[in-house]
C-alpha cells in the first residue's frame, strides 16, 4: 500500500468515524437575560476549535445587528460563517435571535429571560456540512448576583425541523461565573455543554460535548453613550466528542 | 371546565405574587431638567427595595450603575421600576445618559 493511499484511507476512516458527530460551534457565546431598551449593537463573534478524538477542527464567525425594542425584548439578526476541514470556508446560516426579559432585574431571587433563536442554514452551497435543516433554539436564561459575583446558567433546547441524520431535539447548556472587578476587566469561568450526540437526545457522558475554561470580559465606555464590550474565552474539552481546545471571542459595539 | 381551572390558577398566581411585590419598601427618584431628585437617596442596608424612577423630562434618560449592576432606559415622561438589594452598607453611584451638552445626571444610593 502506497503512502498516499494510506493517508487517504486514514482520512476516510477519520471522516467515517466522525460522520455521526454533530458539529461543535466554536463561536458559541453566552446569552444573558437582561435587556436594555433602545440599545443598538453590532455583534462580532467567532472562535476556532481544534480537533478532538472524535471531532473535526472547526472555526466559526458571525456578525449581527441587535436592538432593544422594548424594556423586555431584544432582537438580533446574524449571519454566520464556518470553516471546517475538509469542507472549507462558507456562509453557514442566518439567525434571528430573540431574548425576552421576564420581570425586572432583582425582582425575584433569580433574574429570568427566555431565548428564542431561529436558524436557517445557507443551503446554496453543495459543500455545506449542514444536514440538520432549520432549527429553533429556546430555553430559560437565568442570572443571579451575589455581591460582585454574577452567575449565569442557561438550559437550551434545540429542535431541528428537517433532521434526518441527527436526533431532532437536542439539549444543551451554557454557564458562567464571573467576578465583576471593574467595568473594563472582569474574570470568570465559562462552560458550554451539549447533552446530545448523534442520534441520542441524552447521550452517555463520553459522547457529550463539554467545554470549560477561563474567560476575560469587560466594557470600555466611549463618548456619547457608546461602549465596546468584549469577552475572550479559552475552553478545554473534557470528552472525546469535544474539541481539545477552543479559543472564542465576542466584541459588541453598543450605541 | 379546563378554562375555569386555568382562570383559578391564574387568579391564585396573581394573588400569590402581589404581596411579594408590594412587600418591598418603595422609593421614588425623579428626573427633572436632567438631574436626579433627590441626588442622594438613603435606603436600609440588607433589605431589598423598589425604586421608581420617574422621568419628567421630554427627553429619554437612563439609570446606569456598575456597582448596582443595573442599566435601564427611562423613556420621556415615563416611569420604570428597579429592584435593588439587599445591599451591604456603602455608597453606590449611578448616572443618567451621557448627553452631548455635557450635562449628565449623577446620583448616589447610600445603604446604611
Amino acid at each position: 500500500m502506497g503512502r498516499a493511499t494510506g493517508h487517504a484511507l486514514l482520512g476516510m476512516a477519520l471522516l467515517l468515524g466522525t460522520e455521526r458527530a454533530l458539529a461543535v460551534n466554536a463561536g458559541d457565546y453566552l446569552f444573558t437575560p437582561t435587556v436594555t431598551q433602545g440599545e443598538r449593537e453590532i455583534d462580532l463573534y467567532g472562535g476556532t476549535g481544534s480537533s478532538g478524538d472524535k471531532t473535526r477542527a472547526e472555526s466559526n464567525a458571525g456578525l449581527g445587528f441587535g436592538y432593544g425594542v422594548t424594556q423586555h425584548w431584544f432582537t438580533e439578526l446574524d449571519i454566520a460563517y464556518r470553516w471546517q476541514s475538509p469542507v472549507g470556508t462558507g456562509l453557514d446560516a442566518f439567525e434571528w435571535e430573540n431574548i425576552i426579559q421576564i420581570g425586572e432585574s432583582g425582582q425575584w431571587p433569580v433574574d429570568i429571560g427566555m431565548l428564542c433563536n431561529v436558524e436557517k442554514p445557507y443551503e446554496a452551497s453543495r459543500n455545506s456540512p449542514k444536514t440538520e435543516g432549520s432549527s429553533i433554539r429556546f430555553g430559560p436564561l437565568l442570572q443571579k448576583d451575589i455581591g460582585k459575583v454574577e452567575v449565569n446558567f442557561n438550559l437550551l433546547v434545540t429542535h431541528f425541523f428537517q433532521s434526518s441524520e441527527f436526533s431532532s431535539t437536542q439539549f444543551g447548556y451554557q454557564s458562567q461565573i464571573k467576578y465583576r472587578y471593574s467595568p473594563p476587566l472582569e474574570v470568570g469561568i465559562q462552560a458550554f455543554g451539549r447533552f446530545s450526540s448523534g442520534g441520542q437526545a441524552w447521550a452517555p457522558y463520553p459522547q457529550q460535548v463539554i467545554r470549560v475554561g477561563p474567560v476575560v470580559l469587560g466594557r470600555l465606555r466611549l463618548p456619547q453613550e457608546r461602549s465596546l464590550a468584549y469577552n475572550v474565552g479559552f475552553l478545554m474539552g473534557t470528552t472525546q466528542h469535544s474539541p481539545d481546545q477552543t479559543l472564542r471571542m465576542q466584541v459588541e459595539y453598543e450605541f | 371546565m379546563p378554562v375555569q381551572i386555568r382562570g383559578m390558577v391564574l387568579a391564585l398566581l396573581i394573588v400569590g405574587i402581589r404581596p411579594a411585590i408590594s412587600a418591598d419598601p418603595e422609593y421614588v427618584i425623579q428626573i427633572k431638567n436632567h438631574q436626579f431628585i433627590p441626588a442622594e437617596l438613603r435606603i436600609p442596608a440588607g433589605e431589598k427595595v423598589q425604586i421608581v424612577v420617574d422621568n419628567q423630562d421630554d427627553t429619554p434618560e437612563e439609570f446606569e450603575s456598575y456597582s448596582l449592576n443595573r442599566e435601564k432606559h427611562v423613556p420621556p415622561k415615563s416611569q420604570i421600576t428597579l429592584f435593588i438589594g439587599p445591599l451591604a452598607a456603602g455608597r453606590y453611584v449611578y448616572q443618567g445618559e451621557d448627553r452631548t451638552d455635557g450635562v449628565t445626571a449623577l446620583g448616589v444610593i447610600e445603604a446604611r
